[in-house]
């Protein structure tokens, strides 16, 4: 008796020479196959994950929280709670001025703010993409901007029907032109933009300065870059940690190291600028 | 083997392998060393399953973590987890099967072959004979740091994660592994 012509041998291997094949397509031809499937994985196994993201980001969020007041014994632990209410107070007043600032700079009046949460943070240090919980359905398009509170967070590179694939702006091949600005109320920019690029794997931004820049430690890097839309124009991408002596022009120029407000791999809730039209 | 129970466990761990990253994971840049546990579950499931069920769940779970991963390119995690399989089932003779520490080293021994695979078959993509293109910002010496540490967390995760697994095996119907077979 003949063996049948199909059998599971034969199937998987016809399965490992598509895959082969599947691995050496053009970047374009490999996402044109693989998009399909991704965002059906990312509906199925999305509100799982996505539950269990928010309960991690919540237990362990990426900056320090005040403490409970349930663990709090004694009064010396109120006092704690106390400081670190007042010290979040002050950075939220901080926020806010920010805010304000990147309002008086930038037209808002056509965009929608709309909130996404992160669903499946980023996985490959190399490709900083995570994805969120927003997608076509809800105005979501490919290139629109992305924000945390008053940070630049990413662009979107890949809408599905109820999840997107956003791209963070600390991608190693990313160069970000921004504006340094003293933090204080009223304070102006500095006249000359800096590119600035990603280091410290993801952590931080530098970027390359004369030497005898007036920049200080604590100002503030908007973006303003014109390879950007309008509307994200005006974010804050970081602030200046430290300025050291370039390494190849000691004396001549130094190197100004920006870190983001708040850790970008470790933010749970965005905002996405969608225009006033496509939203829904 | 159970096919509805692989689904389920499948769908339970890739749901906890994503969401609970940002809890159990090392901050390693932008993203978390964490523990792969698609790949402790593979592990378990080759240590005893007839040897054509270990390949068919090698490309299930391979196509999961390909596609849980923002890299748009389909099949390197899918091939390596093939190797994988193969590699498991050379191995699985040696080793005894109710062990935790069997499956840790079976898992890192897999884990090797895995990511040191899934990194050559993205390297290739940037030969020039080939239509591929290679991926942008895309470095292997990085990837492979990270896939080592990732593959420390991952053997030291499989002890636990394969010991409550083991308690479950009764849903599994998995038929034990014999020498010759």
């Amino acid at each position: 008796m003949k063996p049948p012509r199909l059998n599971q041998r034969r199937v998987l291997a016809g399965i490992v020479l598509l895959l082969l094949i599947a691995c050496v397509l053009p970047t374009r031809g490999a996402r044109a196959v693989s998009t399909v499937p991704r965002h059906l994985l990312e509906l199925v196994v999305g509100p799982v994950s996505g539950l269990l993201t928010r309960l991690s980001f919540d237990i362990r969020p990426g900056h320090k929280p005040p403490p409970e007041a349930r663990t709090l014994e004694d009064y010396a632990n109120m006092r704690v709670l106390v400081e670190s209410l007042q010290q979040r107070i002050l950075q939220l007043e901080q926020e806010n001025r920010n805010l304000r600032r990147i309002r008086e700079v930038q037209e808002f009046d056509g965009f929608t703010f709309l909130p996404a949460r992160v669903t499946m943070p980023v996985r490959d240090p190399s490709n900083p993409t995570l994805t969120i919980d927003r997608g076509q359905r809800h105005g979501v398009r490919q290139g629109q901007v992305v924000t945390a509170g008053d940070s630049l967070f990413g662009r979107v590179t890949d809408a599905g029907t109820v999840t997107s694939a956003v791209r963070l702006i600390n991608a190693p091949d990313t160069r970000l032109v921004v504006r340094l600005v003293p933090p204080e109320p009223g304070a102006a920019a500095y006249d000359k933009l800096v590119q600035v690029q990603q280091a410290d794997n993801g952590k931080a931004f530098w970027a390359k300065v004369e030497a005898d820049t007036t920049i200080r430690v604590g100002d503030l890097a908007h973006l303003a870059d014109d390879a950007w839309p309008t509307e994200a124009r005006g974010f804050i991408v970081g602030r200046v940690q430290r300025i050291i002596d370039h390494p190849d022009w000691p004396g001549l120029a130094r190197r100004v190291i920006i870190k983001p407000l708040r850790p970008l791999g470790r933010t749970s809730n965005v905002i996405v600028l969608v225009p006033v039209g496509a939203a829904s | 083997m159970r096919w509805l129970t692989f689904a389920i466990f499948v769908y339970v761990m890739l749901a906890a392998e994503i969401g609970l990253r940002p809890l159990v994971g090392v901050p390693y840049g932008a993203s978390f060393v964490g523990p792969s546990l698609m790949l402790i579950l593979f592990v378990h499931v080759a240590m005893s399953a007839p040897p054509l069920a270990v390949a068919w769940a090698a490309l299930v779970i391979g196509l999961l973590v390909d596609l849980t991963h923002q890299a748009p390119i389909v099949g390197p995690a899918a091939l390596a987890y093939l190797l994988g399989a193969y590699v498991a089932m050379q191995l699985r003779v040696m080793v005894f099967r109710d062990s935790a520490l069997s499956l840790a080293a079976m898992t890192f021994a897999v884990g090797v072959f895995v990511h040191l695979a899934v990194v050559f078959l993205l390297v290739i993509r940037g030969l020039p004979f080939l239509p591929s293109d290679p991926l942008p910002d895309w470095d292997a010496p990085g990837q492979l740091v990270f896939g080592f540490f990732e593959l420390l967390y991952t053997t030291a995760a499989s002890i636990p994660v394969g010991m409550l697994l083991r308690k479950l095996e009764s849903m599994w119907a998995l038929v034990p592994n014999t020498i010759g077979r």
